[in-house]
């Protein structure tokens, strides 16, 4: 590596317009040495001869030469011979017409430690010419000026020169050149001048000595000037250097134009300074000007409101007086209420002081009966007695009380047996209170009601087992003991059987006799084990009593279940009867329970002693309000209606085990089941409410055979009584099911809600429908291929063999293709796995204009270019500011305004500043030594 | 902390502005790109944390609520109570129109909420600014009414009538008779798209521009009449519920529905739709109301009324009124999670069986139209506190409405925008079929190859007797018709100079004009 310093000129932007003589594209071989070229070529004398022209072409073009002060043998413009041979100046290079560019030249200077490989590389083999090189130009400059220099000379020193090369060692003629040059030297300046020449004039002048002394010395340091370069290395290093400078004046340029390149919007509108003018700056520089206006002034002034805080301060002067009355009377007010805050602390601190609870306790109790006294009036006392009654109201809401809770229900569950006292005493403390709390409501109702109907309430309240509980007296055994006996009485008076409609064929009227004597009987047993009981109950009823709540509680879990299931059909009923009883009611929507009445209410319970019966016998209340439901008549609609041989049928299906069948069956059942009680039980289902309902008749027949249903299963399963456990008897509703089909009894099943309405809607058999219209829609969308028919009829059935193999393989195998290929597409479908939905995969293809067709340039993900769309960019979802932020040109002109050329700024100096700060910073953090260092390395 | 506090209070609302994640430009190799894309997003940030800010310092009023104290329920609350406890401006809110004669009503409000329209079965029509009672307009069409819906603003009106759909002006003067369309039964209208829908007895689902006239499209359901109609406001897909228990999604695009859904076993009664366009609640004969999520087309609950439900509709705040019989309940968040007890509950007068139900926009009110009259009830926080009075207004100007009909006509959206998923609006086509332009090219090319085949020249007949007679005597009086010609032209010049001359003579100034 070598380092230069040198100061030279460099040609920026291409070449000069004009060449000089010798200077020719770098070329060395091509005129080097200049002759022939303004003159043309230099002609053998043979060829002049054979061409005709006179010998002496070459002669003469040299003694024109030497006429005109040129090297004889550069021969003249040949323009005026015949023979017309010379090589025009390029016209780029002669620069005549102005076609091509006019390049200025520029002066740079190449720093100090410009260094480059490639010009040391030229350099270096440029060494080795160096010496052959100058003998070169130097011969040029002899042509010129030598006149007597002959060809010979030129082909001697050709001839010197290859020798030199060959052997490497420098000849005589090397010497001589030397020479030449000091002799041409000495021809040219034949009076050589020199600097005390140039420095004699100025003897006289001041000063002289002090610039004879600097010309002294920088004689003495002149050192001898080195070769300059040759000019096509020197070019290219100039070349080097020229675009080295280029390259970092133009890079200074790049962060402004990076800058405005990624800035949002450009904008190129005159600045114009808009004078702000507020209010108050022009009453500061408001000053009276006319007469008027000066009069106002000094009137202003004069009076001191001139100034607008003067104003404000004369105002809370006026405004601050108080005159001494009402001062007096403030002091006054002050005074007494200090006087009688300190009091009443005072007393407050005694009261506190005295540490009698008695006294505390008649304290509050006179305080509490003082309020007592200021609610006298009937209003308040009224709004008192609302009060409670809500608060029981939302008691009795609650269904905290009735076993229903998640806790109560796993005990109950349990069995009570296996938990400890105070589980069960916490299970009869809530019975009892709900027991108080549906009797409340009894006592309130039957105030309400018409006498009738209080009788019946008065029984029915008393069937609450809950009750039973509460006060096991004798009263009620005698009660229920009446109740039945009426019963009965009224059942074999009551021997009118219907005359009409189905219940009057003979088949019937034999079934609900036999149920009335079943009935009947049962009743007797009832009445003896009333009896039987009453005996006891005289006895030592005191222990007694809490060992039937013990029992009956089993009871009541099942009695839960079966009321849920009674709820529901309740429920279907109400919405076939008029909604009017349901006002008082709250139906839910989310819950099963849904407007059950009052009324409904109690005849719900009614039937689940029943259950409770067959479970412990000791229940009589159940037992009692179950014969007697029997045999009184209620006016209840009836749930479900189906005739008896219908239901027989179900139980059998249901027995089945394959449930297949026995859904299918019950479906085709429930079209049956559907015409006879939907109609009557939920006309609105249909939307006909003329639909009459059923005879009353027929309704009370078959709410018979219903309940007689219910109320004969203690009968036949009350030999089991003692093998059942407690846990056994929660059975779900299936398996009550299953065990009264075991006994062959047939009883009406409660069913879910559900399941009715299945039943009420399956002869519209929608789902099959819309099964259909999907596998319809399927096959439309996602069509099987159609396979060419490859074979030919009869080819390769000659044989029954063959007919026996099939069609052959290849064919097989492209209809499994086929079919796996519709299976994958229906896989892909949105809705291959929704049962119930049928997507459409057809593409719309008017909305299909509002789609790309493919993505957009500069994106390269589907995701990214839909995700830029995300944000709505309108004026009705985007504040004013990012609306206007969001939807700006990316350049804002205004027509006239001029654009001015770029302005060089430092961008990069703020954020060099910036960095340099940060280091400073962790600078002053550093600990490390050599972290350090190398901090301030970066700093610097 | 306070500025914690806000941070917190400012994150979700940010969020909700943001709509979806902020976009990375990570994996991006494209540098341009990258960098617009990045400034895109600041801006979209800058705007959700400015729109979060307008929410949380501009728009302050909250929904109100009904909380209940201990051991109570909310709708235990009557009306009654409510109307005693609200302010003056609010309690009259709350009221009945009994019209007991001219049958059952239906009622519609205004995109604003200030204006109410009701209309009898019996061919009974009112325009009623409903809060101060003033009844605008009101008329006896004579003719069963079956629905009425108001169009772009209160100006005007289209009622289902027995025959056709007509629409009436403020007035009550009958500007339209859509007689294209018979029978119809029910009427929804597209705000933004200016279509006015409408299925009829015979289950076709027309729509309709009421801003151009045409008829956009007309398709058969082949499910039977139709009584079931509404609008999802999320993306403008209109439901269908048919007697067979499907729900049926159409856009105007397809001749085919986009959705079918079976919802329920018996008749579909009513369907809605909640604002955000996710869920769809429909209720059925068979005394369910179901609650779906349309994105998945997936039933989320399922609800058992007790009573077939005759009408749903869903609040701006979401919550869910549901009309059956004569008792009308409110839910609030039944969509994400499955209510146990309703929120309000209310019973109409005179057990009048509920027609139609209407939330009022930016009102808490609830506009049931029953067989006993109209009744307008208090629901707290079912409507949107804050309105935006460039987007409703209901204190508007003449001239502001001027300004918003014309807004509105500009930025309609054309019929072919609706889509089941608004947001793939201007996605990109996962199978392209061919390019629009160059299947339009083919089309016009084949037209242009129709256009050159020339008709064959039918020279038949040509050499009848008759014609040959015919043409003679043409080429005969051919002199003669020119002489004729010439001498009727030269009458008319006469004449129409003798006209010039009767004119007025030109102004001086202008007579040099004239020469």
């Amino acid at each position: 590596m070598e380092r230069k310093s040198h100061r030279t000129k460099v040609l920026v932007f291409g070449m000069a317009p004009k060449r000089g003589r010798g200077r020719g594209g770098g070329g060395r071989g091509r005129g080097g040495r200049g002759k022939g070229r303004d003159a043309g070529p230099n002609y053998p004398s043979r060829l002049l001869k054979e061409i005709g022209l006179p010998l002496d072409l070459n002669d003469r073009k040299r003694r024109h030469s030497r006429k005109s002060g040129k090297p004889a043998d550069e021969p003249d413009s040949v323009a005026s011979d015949l023979y017309e041979y010379q090589e025009g100046v390029p016209q780029e290079e002669s620069g005549k017409n102005r076609r091509f560019d006019q390049v200025d030249k520029l002066e740079y200077e190449l720093p100090s430690d410009f260094e480059d490989e490639e010009i040391d590389e030229g350099a270096a083999s440029g060494e080795e010419n160096v010496g052959t090189l100058d003998d070169k130009s130097l011969e040029d400059d002899d042509d010129e000026d030598d006149e007597g220099d002959e060809e010979e000379g030129d082909q001697e020193e050709l001839h010197d020169r290859m020798l030199m090369e060959v052997t490497g060692k420098a000849n005589r003629h090397a010497k001589k050149v030397k020479e030449d040059i000091s002799y041409m030297d000495d021809k040219n300046e034949e009076v050589p001048i020199t600097v005390e020449d140039l420095l004699a004039p100025l003897q006289e002048k001041p000063g002289f000595n002090a610039l004879k002394k600097r010309v002294r010395s920088l004689q003495k340091s002149a050192a001898p000037v080195s070769v300059p370069l040759p000019k096509n290395i020197q070019e290219k290093i100039d070349r080097q250097a020229g675009y080295e400078k280029t390259v970092e004046d133009i890079s200074k340029w790049q962060p402004i134009v990076k800058r405005n390149r990624e800035a949002s919007t450009l904008k190129f509108i005159d600045k114009v300074n808009v004078a702000l003018s507020s209010t108050t700056s022009m009453v500061a520089d408001f000053k009276p000007s006319t007469a008027f206006e000066k009069e106002v002034a000094a009137l202003l002034k004069e009076n001191g409101v001139a100034d607008p805080s003067q104003i404000e301060a004369k105002e809370s002067l006026e405004l601050n007086k108080l005159s001494v009355d009402e001062v007096r009377d403030r002091q006054e007010r002050l005074a007494k209420m200090r006087n009688l805050l300190f009091r009443h602390e005072e007393r407050a601190k005694r009261v506190k002081k005295i540490k009698s609870k008695t006294f505390h306790r008649l304290a509050r109790k006179s305080q509490k009966t003082k309020a007592d006294m200021l609610a006298d009036d009937p209003d308040v006392q009224l709004e008192e007695t609302m009060k409670q009654e809500l608060n029981r109201a939302r008691e009795r809401m609650t269904l905290k009380h009735k076993n229903t809770s998640r806790w109560a229900k796993r005990i109950l569950k349990r069995g009570l047996q296996q938990h400890n006292e105070g589980t069960r005493e916490a299970i009869t403390e809530q019975l009892r209170e709900h027991a108080l709390l549906t009797r409340k409501i009894h006592s309130a109702k039957s105030e309400s009601s018409s006498s009738d109907e209080d009788e019946e309430d008065d029984s029915d309240k008393d069937d609450e087992p809950g009750l039973v509980l509460e006060k096991p007296g004798s009263r009620v055994l005698a009660k229920a003991k009446v109740a039945t006996l009426k019963a009965l009485e009224e059942g074999t008076n009551d021997t009118e059987l219907p005359t009409t409609g189905i219940f009057a064929l003979p088949f019937m009227v034999r079934a609900i006799e036999k149920k009335r004597k079943e009935a009947e009987d049962e009743a007797r047993a009832v009445l003896e084990e009333l009896e039987s009981a009453g005996a006891d109950d005289a006895g030592p009823s005191q222990e007694t009593g809490p060992l039937k709540g013990k029992l009956s509680f089993g009871g009541h879990a099942d009695k839960v279940s079966a009321m849920k299931a009674i709820d529901e059909e309740d429920d279907m009923v109400e919405r076939g009867t008029d909604s009017e009883n349901s006002e008082d009611e709250s139906p839910l929507m989310g819950t099963k329970m849904l407007l059950v009445t009052r009324k409904e209410k109690k005849r719900k319970s009614d039937p689940v002693p029943v259950n409770a019966v067959d479970i412990e016998d000791v229940d009589l209340e159940g037992m009692v309000s179950a014969a007697v439901e029997h045999t009184t008549k209620v006016d209840e609609p009836i749930t479900i209606a189906g005739d008896k041989s219908e239901r027989t049928k179900k139980k059998k299906k249901k027995k089945s085990k394959n449930k297949e069948s026995a859904t299918r069956l019950e479906d085709a059942m429930g079209v049956e089941v559907t015409k006879h009680s939907v109609i009557s039980a939920n006309p609105t289902v249909f939307g006909t409410d003329e639909v009459a309902r059923p005879e009353t008749n027929s309704k009370s027949v078959a709410d018979e055979s219903f309940k007689v249903a219910i109320a004969g299963r203690p009968k036949d399963t009350s030999h089991k009584q003692d093998k059942k456990t407690v846990p056994e008897q929660e059975n779900s509703v299936e398996e009550q099911e299953e065990d009264l089909d075991y006994d062959g009894d047939e009883v009406i099943v409660p069913r879910s809600q559900e399941d009715l309405i299945r039943e009420a809607f399956a002869g519209d058999d929608v789902e099959a429908e819309f099964q259909e219209a999907k596998a319809a829609a399927v096959d439309e969308e996602c069509p099987q291929e159609e396979l060419e028919r490859m074979d030919l009829p009869g080819w390769g059935q000659w044989t029954d063999i063959q007919k026996k193999r099939g069609p052959p393989q290849w064919m097989l195998k492209q209809q499994e293709e086929a079919k796996r290929k519709k299976e994958e597409a229906e896989k892909r479908r949105l809705d291959a796995k929704l049962k119930h939905v049928i997507i459409s995969q057809k593409t719309d293809k008017k909305a299909a204009k509002f789609l790309s067709s493919s993505l957009p340039f500069p994106y390269t993900s589907r995701e990214v270019f839909e995700k830029t769309m995300r944000m709505p960019l309108g004026r009705d979802y985007n504040p004013t500011k990012a609306f206007q932020d969001l939807t700006r040109p990316s350049i804002i002109k205004r027509a006239g305004v001029i654009i001015d050329p770029i302005e060089y700024e430092d961008v990069g100096k703020r954020k060099r500043k910036q960095e340099r700060w940060a280091i400073a910073s962790r600078i002053t953090q550093a600990k490390d030594s050599k972290h350090l260092e190398k901090l301030w390395q970066q700093f610097f | 902390p306070q500025s914690n506090e806000n941070t917190d209070t400012i994150k979700p609302k940010i969020r909700k502005y943001n709509r979806g994640e902020r976009l990375s430009v990570k994996g991006l190799k494209d540098k341009k790109l990258k960098s617009q894309l990045k400034t895109k997003e600041d801006l979209f940030e800058k705007s959700a944390l400015t729109a979060a800010k307008v929410e949380q310092w501009l728009l302050p009023s909250e929904g109100g609520a009904l909380e209940a104290d201990d051991g109570e329920n909310t709708y235990d609350y009557t009306q009654e109570d409510i109307v005693k406890n609200v302010d003056i401006s609010s309690a009259h809110k709350a009221f009945d129109l009994r019209l007991p004669d001219l049958g059952p009503y239906t009622i519609d409000y205004t995109h604003s909420g200030r204006y109410a329209l009701i209309g009898g079965r019996k061919g009974h029509l009112a325009v009623i600014d409903w809060k101060t009672k003033y009844l605008m307009m009101e008329t006896q069409v004579k003719e069963t009414t079956r629905d009425i819906k108001f169009l772009h603003n209160e100006q005007f009106f289209a009622a289902a009538q027995s025959k056709y759909i007509y629409i009436y002006d403020k007035k009550g003067a009958e500007v339209h008779c859509l007689k294209e369309f018979v029978a119809p039964l029910k009427l929804e209208f597209l705000r933004h798209h200016f279509l006015l829908v409408s299925t009829n007895k015979a289950g076709v689902l027309h729509y309709q521009d009421t801003s151009t006239g045409q008829i956009v499209a007309n398709y058969s359901t082949r499910l039977g009449p139709c009584r079931v109609l509404r609008a999802n406001p999320y993306n403008a897909v209109v439901s269908l519920g048919h007697s067979n228990g499907t729900v049926t999604l159409w856009t105007p695009n397809m001749g085919t529905p986009l959705v079918r859904m079976l919802c329920h076993r018996g008749a579909v009664t009513s369907t809605a739709f909640d604002m955000g366009g996710s869920y769809m609640v429909t209720a059925g004969a068979d005394a369910r109301i179901k609650v779906w999520d349309i994105r998945k087309m997936q039933a989320l609950h399922s609800y058992m009324a007790f009573q077939s439900t005759k009408s749903l509709d869903v609040s701006q705040k979401g919550l869910l009124a549901v009309g059956s019989g004569s008792t009308i309940e409110i839910w609030k968040d039944a969509f994400q999670v499955k209510q146990e007890k309703p929120y309000m509950k209310h019973r109409l007068f005179q057990n009048s069986t509920i027609q139609d139900l209407s939330f009022c926009p930016y009102e808490d009110v609830v506009g049931i139209g029953h067989t006993g009259g109209v009744t307008s009830i208090l629901v707290p926080g079912s409507g949107e506190p804050n309105f935006d009075s460039f987007v409703a207004n209901p204190f508007q100007t003449v001239k502001q409405r001027h300004e918003a009909e014309v807004h509105a006509l500009l930025d309609k959206l054309q019929p072919q925008t609706i889509m089941l998923d608004p947001q793939k609006f201007g996605a990109v086509d996962k199978n392209p079929r061919k390019n629009l332009r160059e299947q339009e090219e083919e089309e016009d090319e084949s037209k242009k190859i129709q256009g050159q085949k020339k008709a064959k020249r039918k020279t038949k007949g040509r050499n009848k007797v008759g014609k040959r007679m015919a043409k003679k005597q043409l080429e005969a009086f051919g002199t003669k018709r020119s002489i004729i010609r010439e001498q009727q032209q030269q009458q008319k010049q006469t004449k129409g100079a003798l006209v010039k001359e009767r004119e007025e003579p030109l102004p001086r100034a202008l007579e040099r004009f004239a020469s």
